[in-house]
């Protein structure tokens, strides 16, 4: 889309490092603070930092998976990862789920 | 893309219409429709959005950096006032007044999701391969640290035998704790706090769904049409069924009775979480066999943190179908498989035609 543009003379900003993480950001860390941490500890009880923890680190780890391809493509990353799978059909439903 | 709609992008519309007429009823005294805030929220996401995504990202991060101040505040407050009560038995699997571990899981992975889709940007990127990579990971770590403190926070201020009931049990807690701890002026900031994060997310995920429909029409599969761009490189006619999603929600909303209007975020944050858990696990899966297409030239760490990754999404999702949820998560449950049987027969539609 932006050599699109590019071409026609009417390219938009290219995104720097403060963007990207506006949009790492989108989901909104204040609403679940407010709202779904709220849930968790109706769920979990005392033990709702736990379960925040253990979803963390895991978070934290599958950060370094999608990174990791990210820095191998430059490409939308879910996709390149997702075509690596095995099974085509599950690929593609990935694909329209999430994408 | 359907979980993106499940939620930010149209699911959540309810819940913030109805946040909006509390926030004006209990500072302005006005009784507002829930339905003129919810459709002002995605019909400014739209706009927004269709005016380009440096702008759309631009805005998001503004909002998170000056939202982020009153909770942290009250969370530091939280715990200094706890004094002798902090404690380590919240991270304790044996708590005598810890619940359903697993079932929590599934929402503790919820607060998470979204920052994946700073990968829909890559093309729009100055350094994709550099800067996508460094975004992700400190986003996650750092939302990492500020959850699990104000999680620890929230806990040691309700009190263990009590947190269940008080914290889980109303939509405002830290706002509430805000008033306690700080003063009425800091419970504003966070009730306002969470109506423009509210704002920030509708904006985040409307961007990462428009652009997900715009590569899948440019792919070819979908129609042509939704792949049109305006004159601000963004996907307006992507970003334009985005919207028209949230208005058939809002619609839908008017058939909810208003006591359980505020309960179609659990439906959809259910929806959206079961669609998020799926997703991860598969890519994880997916990272770890691209790994073993190339086995010998793979560091050491990859096979560890890669199936690692997939642990805690699978705890997840045992949590959520173990045993099953009750009223109203069980309707998220069901639309989450419903969009799956979607999905399947799109997929099916799309091997017929040859684009499979």
């Amino acid at each position: 889309m932006p050599d699109q543009l590019q071409a026609a003379g009417k390219a938009p900003k290219r995104l720097g490092m403060v963007r990207l993480v506006g949009q790492c950001c989108s989901i909104g860390p204040l609403i679940d603070i407010a709202l779904f941490l709220g849930i968790v500890a109706s769920l979990a009880g005392a033990i709702g930092p736990l379960a925040v923890a253990l979803a963390a680190a895991g978070m934290v780890l599958f950060s370094l998976v999608v990174a990791f391809f990210a820095s191998e493509t430059g490409e939308p990353v879910r996709l390149e990862i997702i075509s690596g799978a095995p099974g085509g059909r599950r690929s593609v439903l990935a694909r329209w789920v999430f994408m | 893309m359907i979980s993106l709609i499940f939620s930010g992008a149209g699911g959540f519309t309810i819940a913030v219409g109805e946040l909006c007429t509390r926030f004006t009823a209990l500072y302005f005294e006005i009784d507002v429709p829930w339905w003129l805030g919810a459709m002002l929220l995605a019909v400014g996401a739209w706009w927004i959005n269709v005016r380009g995504t440096s702008f759309a990202t631009g805005i998001q991060f503004a909002i998170v950096l000056l939202s982020v101040i009153p909770f942290l505040m009250t969370a530091i407050a939280a715990v200094l006032e706890a004094g002798a009560a902090n404690t380590w038995a919240v991270f304790a699997w044996n708590n005598p007044h810890g619940g359903d571990l697993f079932a929590a899981l599934l929402f503790s992975i919820l607060l998470f999701g979204g920052f994946e889709t700073a990968g829909a940007l890559a093309e729009e990127s100055n350094k994709p391969r550099r800067d996508i990579p460094i975004a992700l990971v400190v986003t996650v770590t750092a939302a990492a640290l500020l959850l699990v403190f104000c999680s620890y926070a929230g806990t040691i201020h309700y009190g263990q035998e009590a947190v269940s009931k008080d914290w889980g049990g109303v939509m405002d807690g830290y706002a509430r704790m805000a008033e306690v701890l700080i003063g009425p002026w800091a419970a504003l900031w966070i009730r306002l706090a969470v109506l423009v994060d509210f704002a920030a997310t509708c904006i985040g995920f409307t961007l990462a769904a428009s652009k997900g429909i715009f590569a899948l029409a440019r792919a070819g599969r979908l129609p042509a049409p939704l792949a049109r761009t305006n004159r601000h490189g963004a996907p307006s006619m992507a970003s334009s069924v985005v919207l028209g999603c949230a208005l058939v929600v809002i619609a839908g909303g008017m058939f909810v009775p208003a006591a359980a209007r505020f309960q179609t975020l659990f439906v959809s944050a259910t929806a959206q979480a079961l669609l998020l858990v799926l997703v991860y696990v598969m890519l994880a899966a997916g990272g770890l066999a691209l790994l073993l297409r190339a086995p010998k030239s793979q560091p050491a760490w990859r096979w560890i943190v890669f199936p690692a990754a997939m642990v805690v999404p699978l705890l997840a999702l045992y949590g959520t179908l173990v045993p099953l949820p009750g009223s109203p998560e069980i309707y998220g449950l069901a639309a989450g498989i419903l969009a799956l049987a979607l999905t399947g027969g799109w997929v099916v539609a799309l091997k017929r035609r040859g684009l499979v």
